[in-house]
């Protein structure tokens, strides 16, 4: 959470632009990782971004404070931009499309692996995973949210939260391995 | 060997264009935010949502009310109810006493027969015997 945020939100919510400018850097990079994963596009991530950030500048009056960072507003209003990108685009990447050079690797020598075949590898298997799987893994592994945060953000409990942390964490392994095992012997 | 939670962790390398960022920031602050008018509206929505909410309660607890009275008028009003009448008191009060004047005849009864037995059995002492 950014120290003084709620004060940095109140000077905004004033119209000062200079707070605002503050949260917008600091959140930026998170709302965008969120995003990109989801869509797999920088184009169409840098969009979407935009919009949230436009929407939470338009609408911070809105915000109440109730216990929450504003983050878990933010990725509220990210989560709702990205369904409305699919229900009107219906965008997404095929898998037969994907450059099978980026699948051929052995997931059991994952040390020596390059960090981009990896990420790449990583953006397609998170996206064959459920889409509430999807949002909590990025937001506790890619963006460092802690559960009550990403709680706040998806409206459940805690401990609905762990479950799916667990079973995504779970379906996210046993994807990759597939992934890797498939690739190699094809 | 490297678990997902810390492959996941590698995926903190994708970042925006910093191109991107500073002319996205500099857009969205250039536009107006939709502040008070809005929230006024609101704060008087929500007054009348809240007043709403209230005299339908009222009407609601004032329709409970008067329902509960009438029909305790109707039902257990003393002079309504048909087995608090006067006439039908004076009526249950008449079979009572019936019942009081047919309960002392009845000791009387006893009291004279079991004396018309006694002297009967003193006046025929061997037939008592037998």
């Amino acid at each position: 959470m950014l120290e003084g945020e709620q004060l940095h939100i109140k000077e905004a919510k004033r119209g000062n632009k200079e707070a605002f400018g503050v949260l917008y850097d600091y959140y930026l990079p998170k709302i965008y990782r969120f995003v990109y994963l989801k869509v797999n596009s920088h184009p169409e991530t840098e969009d979407l971004v935009h919009e949230v950030f436009l929407d939470a500048w338009q609408n911070l009056h809105g915000y109440r404070y109730q216990g929450f960072p504003f983050s878990s507003w933010l990725y509220q209003i990210a989560k709702n931009a990205v369904i409305d990108f699919y229900r009107t685009s219906k965008k997404n990447i095929p898998i037969e499309d994907v450059d099978e050079n980026i699948l051929r690797f052995d997931g059991k020598n994952s040390e020596s692996l390059d960090t981009e075949l990896t990420i790449e590898k990583l953006k397609l298997v998170i996206a064959q995973l459920k889409p509430d799987y999807q949002d909590v893994l990025i937001m506790r592994f890619v963006d460092d949210l802690n559960h009550e945060e990403i709680a706040a953000a998806l409206n459940k409990s805690e401990g609905a939260i762990r479950l799916i942390q667990h079973r995504a964490i779970k379906e996210l392994k046993s994807y990759y391995d597939n992934y890797g095992t498939t690739a190699h012997q094809t | 060997m490297i678990t997902m939670e810390q492959l996941l962790t590698k995926l903190k390398t994708i970042q925006p264009d910093t191109k991107f960022s500073e002319r996205s920031k500099a857009l969205i602050l250039s536009t107006p935010q939709t502040t008070p008018r809005f929230r006024l509206t609101g704060y008087f929505l929500n007054a009348i949502n809240f007043s709403a909410a209230v005299s339908l309660a009222i009407i609601f607890i004032l329709f409970a009310v008067s329902g509960i009275s009438f029909l305790g008028k109707k039902v257990l009003s003393p002079s309504l109810l048909p087995s608090l009448s006067q006439e039908n008191l004076k009526e249950e009060i008449e079979t009572i006493n019936i019942q009081l004047s047919q309960i002392q005849y009845y000791q009387d009864s006893v009291k004279k027969i079991e004396v018309a037995l006694k002297e009967t059995s003193t006046d025929n002492p061997n037939e008592a015997a037998n």
